[in-house]
């Protein structure tokens, strides 16, 4: 009886150990191997082993470590924004009547496609007739008015905005069926305790809140680091590199400079930092729990 | 309504495929033969030559019923470059497809192996006769002509005349009178000349242009083989002298923050007086403006010792797959969509102006003036004419080409900086055996 019984939970793992066989190990570890090679002469036909010099280039590339600046500030603004705001909202809706109503109407921008967002958006910040630039003269704040993503200083803030509209919502409703999980009884005690609203929130929200800050938080890390489509549409990583992000940089070698093998290894450096960071992150909350 | 064209194109595409399969019922299977083309011949926008293509496809069809075509359309631009360097790199190619860039991205493919060489195919149908030698010089490595360039592409202004009028100016005649129309159009509210950056290549294009009229001819054909450094006089020169029109508020405010598109909205608009771009979008701008208030122009001479110019390039070529199992079937197909008899079609369905020696005789089709124009003026400075940098210098090089003259046109990076960068990667790209060599080595 022991033997069916062992093997078992691995035939239900199975279908899924497969996929993600096929999926994404197999081609993580295709990656690896094609970032220690190189083609002789051009010809992918013919390849030559060269170690780890695909990553040596990647210390003297410039241009890769300003990418990965650009994605630490998207994984900060990211965090900073969205997922702040999502909190705020859900814990302001969370005993509200019409919560859910509320919550869907936040969710839909997340619904909308993010190339699609990414173009609309564009004509939001267009310095000629966008909507951006034109509210700004009307309330009589037209100094502040700019091209939002033709400019160094903005656009990476500005097309972050983007990103940020179709991502609180997402992180409204997760929060909020975080805090629908919380006994209500809890809060109740505290009130008896003299507890304070704010005392509330940070002595028990966010503690008990904790997997799903968690959750959110790796969500969002693992996909501020590898952003594309958004910053491909609005602005391809310009004005002057100024929005360059990794996986920008990336598509641009492997597929307009035919780098493949380069692309491969700055794949797997990032790939490795995802991995990095979500770890500390994991372990850092399995450490206070 | 773009949607709705594009499934339309698609379905076609479909329609044409099936009618081919149809066809080749008729054939005995062992006579059937499978041919795979890649294009970007859509019904609107850029290369906008469906209705033409699918003309030529149906006669081709009809003398060749055992051929099945298995069609795939592209939107122009990157979305076919992006396709063929993936199939290319995946050993999962097209017969013939339709693509860019020339120069450089034509030696890293022919170099890799992935190319058929043409020339024997060109000497038995004569396209060596029918291509002028800067379109066969092109698309050459190590001496072997590896496509057959199409689509004449050249660069030029489109204005509104009417606006020129209520500003009282006339197109410019000198350097000079290119500032003293961006001042007057300036001070109206007007946007002199359209400009949108954030796709990166129009301002490489512009650049190019003023090399052109300041260099010749010579040094872009020298700084794009390696013989010439980024950094030197003339590409310099060209590039403080936009850096001059900058500074004369002579195109869209926010120009690095604003898409192609968007800038030949300006135009079509009103808002823009002009916009400086080229042929691939001649059936765009001849829809969009009514033709009593648009005429073209060529940037004038820009120094008196240099004549005028512009840039060309062919917009994209035909090339055969070096995998193809039919690669005789696939010339014979070029041969017969490339032939001179479809020449009427091409032009007048498709807006699409083919390369070749013989100047075309526009009258005899009743093409507009315009369309007329930009082409014969064009192309009667072919020998003065500067290679596109963006679509002839290496990718890695066009790579720093597109993204840091966003820098260069904002201050942000000096002209030098800029410069010397593009030599760094053209030295990259030299010992890669990457950078355009025509010649038999």
């Amino acid at each position: 009886m022991s033997g069916p019984r062992t093997f078992s939970p691995y035939l239900f793992l199975a279908p899924a150990l497969v996929y993600l066989g096929i999926w994404i190990f197999y081609p993580i570890v295709q990656n690896v191997v094609l970032s220690t090679l190189q083609p002789v002469s051009g010809r992918e036909s013919e390849l030559l082993f060269v170690g780890l010099a695909n990553y040596q280039r990647l210390l003297s590339d410039t241009l890769f470590f300003r990418a990965l600046a650009h994605n630490l500030i998207w994984v900060a603004l990211s965090i900073v924004l969205p997922v702040v705001i999502g909190l705020i909202l859900a814990v302001l809706l969370v005993n509200r009547r019409m919560r859910l109503f509320y919550a869907m109407l936040f969710f839909l921008p997340a619904t909308v496609a993010p190339i699609m967002a990414a173009i609309v958006w564009g004509w939001i910040y267009n310095p000629t007739f966008g909507a951006l630039n034109q509210v700004l003269d009307l309330i009589g704040l037209s100094g502040l008015a700019r091209p939002w993503l033709g400019d160094t200083a903005s656009a990476l803030v500005a097309v972050n905005m983007i990103g940020s509209w179709g991502y609180y919502g997402f992180c409204t409703l997760i929060f909020l069926a975080g805090l629908q999980g919380i006994d209500p009884e809890i809060y109740d005690a505290a009130r008896i305790d003299g507890a304070g609203p704010f005392q509330q929130f940070w002595k028990i929200t966010i503690p008990l809140l904790r997997p799903t800050l968690i959750f959110v938080l790796v969500y969002t890390v693992i996909g501020s680091m590898k952003f594309f489509d958004i910053i491909y549409v609005a602005t391809k990583g310009g004005p002057n590199n100024s929005t360059q992000i990794v996986a920008v940089y990336m598509f641009d070698l492997f597929i307009r400079q035919g780098q493949v093998h380069y692309a491969a290894a700055m794949s797997t450096v990032l790939t490795l930092i995802i991995l990095a960071i979500s770890v500390l992150l994991l372990r850092g909350a399995a450490i206070r729990r | 309504m773009k949607q709705m064209k594009a499934s339309l194109a698609v379905l076609t595409a479909l329609a044409a495929s099936w009618a081919g399969g149809a066809m080749a019922q008729d054939c005995k299977p062992e006579d059937r033969q499978i041919l795979t083309v890649w294009d970007q011949f859509e019904y609107y926008g850029m290369t906008a030559a469906g209705p033409a293509i699918e003309k030529i496809h149906a006669a081709f069809q009809e003398e060749n019923p055992c051929v099945v075509f298995s069609r795939s359309v592209f939107g122009g631009g990157f979305p076919i470059r992006n396709a063929v360097e993936l199939a290319l790199t995946s050993g999962e190619a097209p017969d013939v497809f339709y693509s860019w860039p020339s120069g450089a991205g034509l030696t890293a493919y022919a170099n890799a192996g992935y190319l058929k060489d043409l020339t024997p195919y060109a000497e038995k149908f004569g396209w060596f006769d029918r291509l002028p030698e800067w379109a066969q010089e092109r698309n050459m490595f190590d001496g072997k002509l590896y496509a057959y360039p199409w689509e004449q592409d050249l660069e030029y202004v489109y204005y509104n005349t009417e606006l020129f009028e209520q500003l009282d100016i006339a197109p410019p005649e000198s350097f000079e009178d290119v500032l003293a129309w961006c001042d007057a159009a300036s001070e109206q509210g007007l946007i002199p000349i359209a400009l949108g950056n954030q796709d990166l290549w129009p301002a490489v294009n512009m650049w190019t242009d003023v090399t052109a009229l300041v260099g010749g001819r010579q040094v872009g054909l020298d700084l794009l083989q390696d013989r010439q450094n980024w950094n030197s006089a003339e590409p310099k020169r060209a590039l403080e002298m936009i850096l001059r029109m900058v500074d004369h508020q002579c195109f869209s405010p926010g120009f690095n923050g604003t898409s192609y598109n968007d800038s030949l909205l300006q135009f079509y608009s009103g808002q823009a007086t002009a916009i400086w771009t080229g042929t691939w979008v001649i059936h765009s701008v001849i829809e969009n403006m009514p033709e009593d208030k648009l005429d073209v122009f060529y940037m004038p001479q820009f120094d008196p010792n240099h004549p005028q110019a512009t840039h060309m390039s062919e917009g994209s070529a035909w090339y055969i797959w070096s995998g193809s199992k039919v690669p005789d079937l696939a010339a014979e197909y070029i041969e017969f969509v490339s032939n001179p008899k479809w020449l009427e079609t091409w032009v007048k369905d498709g807006y699409t102006i083919p390369i070749q020696k013989t100047p075309i005789d526009f009258a005899s089709y009743g093409i507009s003036g315009v369309v007329a124009k930009a082409f014969a003026e064009g192309a009667a400075m072919q020998d003065l004419n500067v290679d596109a940098f963006h679509t002839t210098a290496p990718p890695r090089v066009t790579f720093v080409m597109y993204n840091d003259i966003q820098g260069v046109l904002t201050g942000e990076t000096t002209p030098e900086a800029f410069l010397d960068k593009l030599d760094q990667e053209t030295a990259a790209a030299s010992a890669a055996g990457e950078v355009w060599s025509p010649h038999a080595k």
